[in-house]
């Protein structure tokens, strides 16, 4: 039988696993996983919107505007996933927006355009921009 | 149509405004004045006349919004209207074609001792009288007190440089587009739009429009405005550029229907996309808004007028203020979405059509004080004992009405002053 001799070869096996498991412990999982529900976050808060290119437009409109007030889209998909979770449907979300949109219409509202809009529905429109 | 209450009061926030009385005081010429401009009862609910708020679209039952009317005149010609009355008068003289031009005062400048009357075909003659009134207009009013006076004098009445100063007209324009999510089809509710009042006796003409409530001017600090609009049926989109159809994009965010679109293809009703919004707003009285003299003179001989008006950054502030408030209330109450021109963030820059309407006021403005005003509370010209002006020159607020009907109020009042005067 040619090769390694038994024990050579046990030592080496021995060897990878341990920098396979070093490997495996030095990757971040939880951010990674955390990664994953924040773009599953954004792909369902974009899909409220149905017209995406539309939405895109608005949205680059809205990320080139110099708005004292324009609030990152990302802080939308944070709020929304500190608050609904990872697991929330699009509907459900879509009916959680509702009455922060109605407030945000009532105390602070962007033009886009002139259009005039909440902050959340320009941040909306900006998701859809950035994916 | 009369002007509001709150146009008389001195407002937080909101500089060189108020009369030195409230809208009460001046009711009973107002309702006088109905019948002299051959209007209506002097009632402008709008219940009375058809229009229940109720049935309106939900952005317009207030708290904000609210809906208003203006009463129409058949219009009134004055002049063949009460032409044979004053014919028939046994203590009144018209001269037609005669042009006051000057008005002489004592060397003291505090009281008129006659008139300069001039005519074209270049006759002359002079006016004596005890008492004497201007009544010849927003603009001519203010250049006949600045050319009077002794000579080389600034005019009369004008020791404080005030005559001429707050120049104001309403300030109009197309200032966006209301996309609605749900149009009506009834057209119950036309702001801008002549409508007829056949309830209770002779048909009336009367327009409806959007005003803002009291307490919203006050909480805001926002001037009075009218808001009318037309509608845009589908094709008929002036705006067009990549964001025209946001209202689309957020159709169903809000859950509703593509309205339009099944309208068009059940063939319901008319495909209303929205209405273009007009907006008129109260100006901010402004001194440096004048009217001067020109060193140019007309066919009488008289100088001419420059009128440099100027509109403020606060009146676009203003503008921008209701169009944003109307954008919030119409999205909020899903009836659909307000795209402003006003949001452009250049205070020198307007929509290419904004201009300032016939309402010329302001010039000679009415306080009790001397120093703030050029006539008093009885529209007599501050230090000049016999001098008196008629016409919406004298007033200090311009509101949004128009202001005929508050024009012929305060002659009706000056003329009751004035016999009062000589009884």
């Amino acid at each position: 039988m040619s090769g390694m001799p038994l024990l050579r070869r046990s030592k080496l096996l021995g060897a990878l696993g341990c920098v396979a498991a070093a490997i495996w412990s030095a990757v971040p999982w939880a951010a990674l996983r955390s990664e994953n529900a924040r773009d599953r976050m954004v792909q369902k808060l974009v899909s409220l919107l149905p017209d995406r290119q539309r939405a895109r437009q608005v949205g680059t409109v809205y990320l080139q505007s110099s708005l004292e007030q324009r609030a990152p889209p990302l802080a939308l998909v944070e709020t929304v996933l500190a608050v609904m979770g990872p697991n929330a449907s699009s509907e459900a979300i879509r009916r959680y927006l509702v009455a922060p949109i109605q407030q945000e219409l009532q105390e602070v509202q962007v033009s886009v355009d002139g259009w005039i809009m909440s902050p959340t529905e320009a941040q909306l429109c900006a998701l859809s921009a950035t994916v | 149509m009369p002007l509001d209450a709150i146009d008389f009061e001195e407002r937080d926030g909101l500089p060189y405004r108020g009369w030195p009385f409230a809208r009460s005081a001046l009711e009973p010429w107002y309702r006088r004045a109905q019948d002299v401009c051959q209007v209506g009862p002097f009632d402008y609910t709008p219940d009375s006349w058809g229009v229940l708020q109720p049935k309106l679209p939900a952005p317009f039952r207030g708290p904000h919004f609210v809906p208003r009317i203006a009463q129409l005149s058949p219009p009134t010609r004055f002049g063949s209207a009460y032409g044979p009355e004053l014919r028939s008068s046994s203590n009144v003289t018209v001269y037609l074609q005669a042009n006051a031009c000057h008005f002489q005062t004592n060397e003291f400048g505090n009281e008129v001792q006659f008139l300069s009357v001039r005519t074209l075909s270049g006759h002359g003659f002079k006016v004596s009288a005890k008492k004497f009134v201007v009544a010849a207009g927003g603009i001519e009013n203010t250049r006949l007190l600045l050319v009077s006076g002794r000579a080389e004098g600034q005019g009369v009445g004008n020791g404080r440089e005030l005559i001429g100063r707050f120049f104001m007209t309403h300030i109009c324009c197309w200032t966006g587009r209301l996309a609605i999510m749900d149009p009506p089809t009834d057209f119950y509710f036309d702001p801008g739009y002549f409508r007829t009042y056949q309830g209770g006796g002779a048909p009336r003409t009367f327009v409806p429009y959007i005003g803002l409530s009291e307490e919203t001017m006050r909480q805001r600090r926002l001037p009075n405005i009218k808001l009318l609009w037309k509608y845009e049926v589908l094709g008929e989109h002036s705006n067009a550029g990549p964001l025209t159809d946001f209202p689309s994009i957020i159709h169903d965010m809000q859950g509703r229907r593509q309205y339009v679109e099944s309208k068009v293809f059940r063939r319901e009703g008319v495909p209303v996309t929205g209405t273009k919004l007009f907006l008129n707003l109260e100006p901010v009285p402004n001194p440096d808004s004048r009217i001067r003299l020109s060193g140019e003179r007309d066919a009488i001989g008289m100088r001419k007028v420059i009128v440099d008006w100027n509109v403020t950054a606060e009146d676009k502030h203003h503008g921008a203020a209701v169009l944003r408030l109307l954008g919030a209330e119409a999205a909020r109450s899903g009836f659909g979405r307000v795209r402003s021109l006003l949001e452009d963030g250049d205070d020198d820059n307007w929509p290419s059509d904004m201009y300032g309407d016939q309402h010329h006021m302001g010039t000679t403005r009415m306080h009790r004080d001397g120093s703030l005003g050029v006539v008093n509370e009885d529209c007599r010209v501050h230090g000049v004992a016999n001098l008196y002006v008629a016409g919406s020159s004298v007033f200090p607020t311009a509101g949004a009405a128009n202001p005929t009907l508050t024009i012929t109020a305060l002659a009706l009042r000056l003329a009751d002053h004035l016999k009062d005067e000589f009884r």
